[in-house]
């Protein structure tokens, strides 16, 4: 009699019961149970189970991997990694869904950027004598991708990717391409300008777009941005100020106002040959560290628009003398932890390795080897094998490094497709 | 000083009596004895087997949380493992039923670890047909919805 009654109950949960329920598996695995029935398919849909997943999770920090820049004839390169947060519940980082390429597993492809959690991919498709290039912009884990159009320039080169986001839904992206070619107006005109052709995935379609700086810019943009809440910071130097520090020039992507204006931020520093200085951002802050004479500064770029009273930057804590603290070794900052701007990560050129910071406890760790770090919950991976290759490369080692951060959403969201 | 004590009535008419402080973990109880004093209450979508389940996790809960001061890590350490082996040993229809009981009576903690160890089980089937025989669910889709979904939802672990 008892069993009856169970079995009608067992077939029919209430919709209460059925969410509170799949909110407690990993996200990676929650959509194959759209096909369960009806029911299920309908409460995993809904915007009522995706809040009620985010709340769950809202303490558990996404997997990431801290990512170098697109490099011809370079394989994709992961600096650090970290998985195994509970919301995913990847068995490996979020780098290695980059490889193969699914789309098109046999081609080279590259590593342009990511911004919350959607990376776009550039890869060379076709044989040997007749190869093209697609850009592709997608989920790695759902292995959902949008491939976006040439660009109506070809003399253009991948610059970054933003996004739109609203209420932690990404609802639109940007495709970013600096232009390369040299034509009219005159080049001195030019440097007042990042010429660039912008895809949004609202219209389908790309945009030449051309934000005037008030300051002549060296390279006009083609510099490695840092990409944060739909606007980009990239490093330059003053055409008019050559032996300067650099500024970081800004655009936002989304912004109604200063929809034709680059913002110039000064950085910090005196001008020295030797700073050793990186952009990075963590906790929804532009971050940018530099290392001069031992000592280390980490500095937050300030929220305010107004820059009027000068000062941009704050220091996130007091300076590190790394003598001090028996860490005399001749750094360059890689990045900072997106979660923890006390966590920094560096390349040290005289051990060739990447190394791990704590700002905390000021402890330094050397990586000499790439290394698997497994704890209880998480798991970290510290590529220097890898990470040699494009630290041996740096050209001017005073330049400012950018690393892109792909960071794993607090959501599955389907990636935004433009208007049939 | 005397422990206060309340009667909860389960679906077949069996009483039991439990102090009140053990019963308060439910949010509905605590509601219902503040409103309704000196009642016993009537429970009756609960059977007696599912409730005595319910109040011998609750006991467990209560007599740790007034353990004194020492409540250190070690002891809800001993806690979590306790609720570990408590639903490991319950069948799957009647961690089903203690599972609604929580969601019912409004007992966090307990509707928490019932449903954690459903979704550990619902993760521990291989396909959808393993989950629909497990929870006995009706497959409501056609072949080609099935498909539809599969395509939608290619991930690649």
């Amino acid at each position: 009699m008892e069993t009856g009654r169970r079995r009608r109950r067992g077939s029919s949960f209430p919709d209460a019961i059925v969410v509170e329920i799949i909110a407690r598996l990993p996200l990676r695995s929650i959509s194959r149970f759209k096909s369960v029935c009806k029911q299920w398919r309908s409460l995993i849909e809904s915007s009522y189970f995706r809040s009620l997943f985010v709340s769950l999770h809202r303490n558990s920090s996404s997997s990431w991997s801290l990512m170098f820049p697109i490099k011809f004839q370079y394989p994709i390169t992961e600096a650090i990694g970290f998985h195994g947060c509970e919301r995913w519940d990847l068995p490996k980082s979020p780098a290695s869904y980059l490889t193969p390429f699914q789309p098109y597993p046999n081609g080279d492809h590259y590593y342009v950027d990511s911004s919350h959690g959607l990376v776009w991919i550039e890869a060379n498709v076709g044989t040997d004598g007749y190869v093209k290039t697609k850009s592709f912009v997608g989920n790695p884990i759902s292995q959902d991708w949008v491939e976006i159009p040439p660009p109506p320039d070809p003399l253009t080169k991948p610059s970054s990717l933003v996004t739109r986001v609203v209420n932690g839904v990404v609802s639109s992206f940007k495709v970013v391409r600096t232009c390369t070619k040299i034509i009219e107006p005159r080049p001195r005109e030019r440097r007042y300008a990042w010429r660039m052709y912008v895809y949004s995935s609202e219209t389908g379609a790309w945009a030449f777009r051309t934000p005037r700086s008030p300051f002549p810019l060296r390279r006009a943009g083609s510099n490695r941005p840092l990409n944060l809440n739909g606007m980009l910071y990239v490093w330059e130097k003053r055409q008019d100020d050559l032996t300067g520090t650099g500024v970081l020039v800004s655009h936002d992507f989304y912004g109604e106002d200063d929809y034709d204006q680059c913002r110039i931020i000064p950085l910090p520093v005196s001008d020295n040959k030797h700073v050793r200085r990186c952009s990075s951002s963590s906790g929804g802050d532009v971050i940018y560290v530099e290392i001069l004479y031992q000592r280390l500064k980490v500095w937050k770029l300030k929220n305010s628009n107004n820059s009027s009273d000068g000062e941009w930057w704050q220091l996130t804590r007091e300076e590190i003398n790394m003598a001090s603290v028996g860490f005399d070794v001749n750094c360059f900052p890689l990045g900072v932890n997106p979660f923890d701007t006390d966590l920094i990560y560096l390349w040290s050129r005289q051990h060739s390795c990447v190394v791990s910071g704590n700002l905390r406890t000021q402890e330094f760790t050397l990586h000499q080897e790439t290394e698997t770090l497994i704890g209880s919950e998480d798991c970290w991976r510290l590529n220097t094998s890898d990470s040699k290759k494009h630290m041996e490369a740096i050209y001017d080692p005073a330049s400012v490094i950018t690393l892109s951060q792909f960071v794993l959403p607090q959501w599955m969201d389907p990636v935004p497709r433009p208007p049939n | 000083m005397s422990k206060k004590m309340i009667v909860l009535k389960s679906s077949e008419g069996v009483s039991f009596v439990v102090e009140e402080a053990v019963a308060r973990q439910s949010k509905i109880i605590s509601f219902l004895v503040e409103e309704f004093p000196d009642r016993e209450l009537p429970l009756t979508n609960m059977t007696s087997e599912i409730l005595r389940k319910t109040i011998e996790y609750c006991k467990k809960h209560v007599v740790e949380d007034d353990g004194g001061g020492d409540s250190s890590s070690s002891s809800s350490g001993d806690l979590k493992e306790w609720d570990v082996k408590f639903v490991a040993e319950i069948d799957q229809p009647r961690l089903m039923d203690l599972l609604m009981a929580a969601n019912y009576l409004d007992i966090p903690s307990l509707l928490d670890v019932t449903c954690q160890k459903v979704a550990d089980t619902i993760a521990a089937c291989n396909d959808e047909k393993e989950i629909r025989a497990t929870f006995n669910i009706e497959n409501d889709f056609t072949e080609e919805e099935v498909e539809a979904i599969r395509m939608e939802n290619q991930y690649p672990i």
